[in-house]
């Protein structure tokens, strides 16, 4: 569904500085329902990676495949069609919503610009919906970003992204500032999703246990490329970080 | 029972909001011990914060702090005259914040900095012994100290800033060190090597290292968990996480993603809205109408365990 080809991308410190190469050539597939997991250091060029993807960076060099044609290629309807198909949710989730647009408006706005919703009751229905979907009360519609908490501010990121019936959520760091037991209510969102739908997730993450229990296949991206891929469990076998006692059985 | 070199008693923290007040620590007891380093573990919004800051002093006017802090030869640091406590925090109490890019200066270079540190936090020390910026700089790891001074706080990476605040902690003679969320934002070896900083370097002082990554608990000698205020459980490190008792400690154990990546359904209660009995129970599977009804207290049920749930045990 989603092809990379020896993607690369170059960063130039000012007009006249050394090129650095960011990345070097990556390869990468995502077929439908599947969930991958892209592990790697900070720094590895991961980010840099999914902005390429949704096109918010251009390549120097390589292509990006969508169904088979070239994502750089589209434009119009194509390119629309393209950006509600594949969504793409960020670690910060105040910082991904606007500080001045309340929630209903933050949710209301992508469906009216992707012509989802042929009237506002009918928006304002699919909002509600979203918002049970995600495990948000009503009551969250007139608030700012500011007066919700990190969980119910990614939970409404995640609203807006799913209510454009997605084909690829990809998550950079989706959870990694929430805390453990609402991580596990935000990715649980997206399970439920993706059993409904077959949608395919492409979470991006540095965290070797969350990969390692929550996605079908994984790779590691260092210094540019993918080093590694495969299953999760035998990528990442038994801990790495010295923590036998974290071995244990669960209570 | 040996005696504590920092005993918290009954630490109390409110702060009005309007005709609301929110009590965001509440009769919270702990007892720490040089060498045996405690976890304080808990989620966003628990208090575990505000606790620290309560006990250096460092909250605002607005908050009333109640309860009692014995350490370092003081009955009640929470009633020392601000003059006295300016001279035990950065020298003999030290703090390592959360954030720590955000606790830079921003416009000046990191040796700048530390040498302030240094020079402020140092004056117990003789001037021989006064450290050197970069000297601190190579104590935490850094490999080209004296290059690493002369950058902006903007050109360092998360886990570099984590090691210069460390570092800038190490300026005067810490007895006792907070250490907030240092993990926050680290990639698993950035973490690795900043838990071993501060196992290395403040192995003889009182360390609580404030964090909601159950990860980083894990090989602490003790471990204490807060919600919504309130201290439920303190448990020895080799219990956790295998044999915590209080449902909510299971709870976080199961959502972690090494454990089933399971979720605590809800969310914790707001400070302004405490349930009347256990303020776990909304969230608890094993509620009853006794826990509905009565708050429970933290039990002590073996030497240095304690756990707040009328459950535990049975």
């Amino acid at each position: 569904m989603l092809v990379l080809e020896s993607v690369t991308r170059d960063f130039r410190a000012g007009r006249w500085g050394k090129a650095r190469r960011v990345l070097d050539g990556v390869n990468l597939s995502i077929g439908p329902g599947e969930v991958y997991g892209l592990v790697g250091a900070s720094g590895s060029g991961k980010t840099t990676l999914a902005r390429i993807v949704v096109g918010l960076l251009r390549p120097s060099g390589g292509r990006v495949l969508w169904e088979g044609r070239e994502v750089m290629g589209l434009s119009g309807r194509a390119l629309r069609n393209y950006r509600r198909q594949v969504q793409l949710v960020f670690q910060n989730p105040q910082m991904s919503l606007d500080p001045r647009q309340t929630v209903e408006s933050a949710l209301v706005e992508p469906l009216a610009a992707h012509g989802l919703a042929p009237s506002r009751r009918a928006a304002l229905d699919r909002v509600h919906a979203m918002l049970d979907e995600c495990g948000l009360t009503r009551d969250i519609l007139g608030r700012r970003p500011h007066q919700i908490s990190g969980g119910q501010a990614q939970r409404v990121v995640l609203a807006r992204a799913l209510a454009l019936e997605p084909r690829l959520v990809i998550g950079d760091e989706p959870t990694s500032m929430l805390d453990v037991s609402v991580q596990a209510q935000v990715l649980e969102i997206l399970s439920r999703r993706r059993a409904q739908t077959g949608l395919s997730l492409w979470l991006i993450s540095h965290d070797v246990d969350l990969v390692r229990s929550f996605c079908g296949r994984a790779g590691i991206l260092e210094c540019g490329r993918i080093a590694a891929e495969g299953e999760p469990a035998a990528l990442f076998p038994a801990q790495e970080d010295g923590a036998d006692m974290w071995r244990e059985e669960a209570p | 029972m040996e005696t504590a070199d920092l005993g918290i008693r009954r630490l109390r923290v409110a702060f009005r909001a309007g005709r609301d007040t929110l009590r965001v620590v509440d009769e919270v007891s702990l007892d720490l011990q040089a060498g045996r380093h405690l976890a304080l573990l808990g989620e966003t919004g628990c208090g575990k914060s505000v606790l620290a800051s309560a006990i250096l002093g460092l909250l605002p006017e607005s908050a009333t702090v109640s309860g009692a802090v014995r350490a370092l030869g003081h009955d009640n640091l929470l009633s020392l005259a601000s003059r006295d406590m300016n001279r035990l925090r950065g020298r003999a109490l030290v703090l390592i914040p959360q954030n720590p890019s955000g606790s830079l200066n921003p416009v000046f270079r990191v040796g700048r900095q530390l040498a302030e540190s240094i020079r402020l936090n140092g004056a117990d020390l003789s001037w021989k012994r006064r450290p050197e910026p970069s000297e601190l700089l190579a104590r935490v790891g850094l490999d080209a100290p004296g290059s690493v001074a002369r950058l902006f706080p903007h050109q360092l990476s998360g886990g570099m800033a984590q090691r210069v605040v460390t570092a800038a902690g190490l300026a005067g003679m810490p007895r006792i060190i907070f250490a907030d969320e240092p993990t926050k934002g680290l990639d698993a070896e950035a973490r690795r090597v900043c838990l071993d900083l501060l196992r290395t370097h403040f192995g003889r002082c009182v360390l609580m290292l404030i964090t909601h990554d159950l990860k980083a608990a894990v090989g602490l000698p003790r471990v204490a968990v807060m919600y919504a205020g309130e201290i439920v459980e303190v448990c020895e490190g080799r219990d956790f996480p295998g044999s915590v008792q209080h449902p909510y400690t299971r709870g976080l154990v199961r959502a972690h993603p090494a454990f089933g990546l399971t979720p605590i359904r809800g969310a914790a209660p707001s400070p302004a809205a405490l349930p009347r009995g256990c303020r776990f129970a909304p969230r608890c599977g094993q509620a009853d109408d006794h826990c509905r009804a009565d708050h429970p207290p933290l039990v002590p049920y073996a030497p240095d365990r304690s756990v707040r749930c009328f459950h535990a045990g049975a």
